[in-house]
């Protein structure tokens, strides 16, 4: 049965907390709190240690819409800083990467050593008249977290440390990723049109496995798909028990019996999902990392990373590198479905013709439940003080009119 | 070696996939044929290689295509070929640009990818043949990505 307009536009008849009002993904003032009271006061996932082997190696990013570089200092501790210069403002570094003994802006000339310091101002002695030295003028620092080989930021000096903000939900990653060194050898981005969560779904609501063929033929048809369960962590992270994958069921593909990843068993998979928008994924001998650059409400920048053991043969990084982009990289069979589903949807919210997200299935925390995606909601809606369900606040109207392009 | 043979060869397989005719595109490959993909990231300072199949891989990649949801819309390679050049041992390696462009359902095309072909081409058989194609890409943004060969 159809729905007239007026049912059509009613909230679901479920509990509040088992829909999401499509506002959330798509209205501009949602997003600019998000910045705000999400991603300025949680760590978040920016680099693998690898990709800052030595002393005066940086990666540089943007996070909550600042420029942020991440530097190895001399010291061998990692640290993070605002990239930009304190005495006009002008971005430090411009390179995604490389290394430096010291960041000098190339406006002015002022210099800053790896441990955000300011070691030179060109022509001091012009501020002698009004006090102004290199003690003023150290770059704005940002606390860092390293766990597993996985770098962590966050903007507020205040937020509780990473280890009790993360707790336990890191558990299932320590033997494979915490028993021998890894490396990045993959790295790339995706700019989707569709809202940052939309893309974090993906990696909790395993429903829509059923959409990817992949998954399918070895994964939900895999012995024990139905009966692992969801832990729901604290802070709105979460994590599944392993799965059995039976990547021979896809034609052409080994059962990755070999190059196991640390206490995995033969094509073993995990998922951690960390608040409020990092994934791992672990696929028996690899894994991928999955973060995301919120960029608009509808326009998200997806960095993908893959990661194999550190100082391996070339022919075991092959095997590696294959089974990666089995599922992943930009021709892999599994990635490039995801983005295309999310883009579908945000299509239909971008203007209002569809309204609500159900997410209702209730399968006692097993692998389709939505369990997951809800607990990341109510997280989600404490942070913004508001509900999924009603992401402009209770008095305000939570349905916009139908807009017209 | 005739230059006209390894000139249709490279634009005929590409109109192949243009067409997303599979079965005729490894008709112009060799029972050993390599396909590789690769891109260098300055993010990581590295080479990546993003696909690597020989003639078995790309067979079961494109029976499997049907079933995958893909980008709507065709592609179509442009391809300039810059050099061709017999080696010692009779085969040939051709260095050509392709440009990769989509056109959505609605007719609407763009720029996809841009990179290069490093053919080597078999000159023993009855036609000359890829025996290993490496596209290096520049392109590192891809969109949603594809499961098609460039």
């Amino acid at each position: 049965m159809t729905r007239s307009a007026a049912q059509w536009a009613s909230p679901p008849r479920l509990p509040e907390d088992h829909y999401v009002n499509s506002l959330v993904y798509t209205d501009p003032g949602v997003f600019a709190q998000e910045r705000e009271k999400i991603f300025a006061r949680t760590w978040k996932f920016v680099c693998h240690e690898s990709e800052l082997p030595s002393p005066g190696d940086f990666r540089s990013l943007e996070h909550a819409g600042i420029p942020i570089v991440v530097v190895r200092g001399h010291d061998g501790l990692v640290r993070a800083f605002f990239n930009a210069c304190s005495h006009r403002g002008a971005q430090l570094v411009t390179e995604p990467r490389g290394n430096a003994r010291h960041f000098t802006c190339f406006f002015h000339l002022w210099s800053y050593d790896g441990m955000g310091r300011c070691i030179e101002i060109t022509r001091e002695d012009g501020y002698d008249q009004c006090g102004l030295g290199k003690n003023d003028c150290g770059l704005r620092s940002v606390r860092t977290a390293e766990k597993l080989g996985l770098i962590f930021i966050n903007l507020d000096d205040d937020a509780p440390a990473f280890d009790s903000y993360a707790g336990n939900a890191l558990d299932d990653l320590i033997e494979p990723m915490g028993t021998r060194p890894m490396e990045v050898f993959h790295y790339h981005r995706v700019p989707m049109k569709a809202n940052w969560k939309q893309w974090h779904e993906t990696n909790m609501e395993l429903y829509h496995e059923w959409g990817h063929v992949v998954n399918r033929t070895t994964s939900v048809a895999a012995g024990g798909y139905h009966e692992r369960k969801w832990k729901i962590h604290p802070n709105g992270h979460g994590s599944l028990d392993p799965l059995k994958v039976e990547y021979e069921n896809y034609k052409g593909w080994d059962g990755r019996q070999d190059l196991l990843l640390p206490g995995l068993s033969q094509g073993e998979f995990r998922v951690v999902d960390i608040f409020p928008n990092t994934t791992v994924i672990i696929r028996g001998t690899t894994v991928r990392i999955d973060t995301s650059i919120p960029i608009a409400p509808g326009i998200t920048l997806l960095e993908q990373r893959g990661l194999g053991i550190k100082g391996e043969s070339a022919e075991d990084r092959a095997v590696r590198q294959e089974h990666h982009n089995q599922f992943w990289g930009p021709f892999g069979r599994n990635l490039a479905e995801d983005v295309i589903f999310v883009e579908a949807v945000e299509r239909t919210n971008r203007h209002g013709a569809s309204r609500y997200g159900i997410i209702a299935r209730h399968e006692d925390l097993m692998s389709q439940d939505d369990e997951i995606v809800r607990a990341y909601y109510r997280v989600w809606g404490k942070y913004m003080g508001v509900s999924a369900a009603k992401p402009l606040g209770k008095g305000a109207p939570c349905e916009p009119l139908l807009e017209t392009a | 070696m005739n230059n006209d043979d390894i000139t249709r060869l490279i634009y005929a397989s590409a109109l192949k996939l243009d067409a997303e005719d599979f079965k005729g595109f490894l008709r112009h490959c060799g029972e050993s044929f390599r396909y590789v993909i690769k891109a260098y990231s300055p993010e990581l300072g590295k080479e990546m290689t993003w696909l690597d199949h020989g003639r078995k891989g790309m067979q079961d990649l494109f029976a499997m295509l049907p079933q995958h949801v893909r980008m709507k819309g065709r592609f179509k390679r442009h391809v300039s070929i810059y050099s061709v050049e017999l080696q010692e041992d009779g085969s040939v390696k051709a260095h050509s640009s392709v440009l990769l462009i989509h056109t959505d359902p609605q007719g609407c095309s763009r720029l996809f990818a841009a990179g290069q072909y490093l053919d080597v081409i078999d000159m023993g058989g009855d036609m000359p043949r890829l025996a290993e194609r490496v596209v290096q890409l520049e392109t590192r943004e891809l969109g949603p990505g594809m499961h098609i060969p460039v």
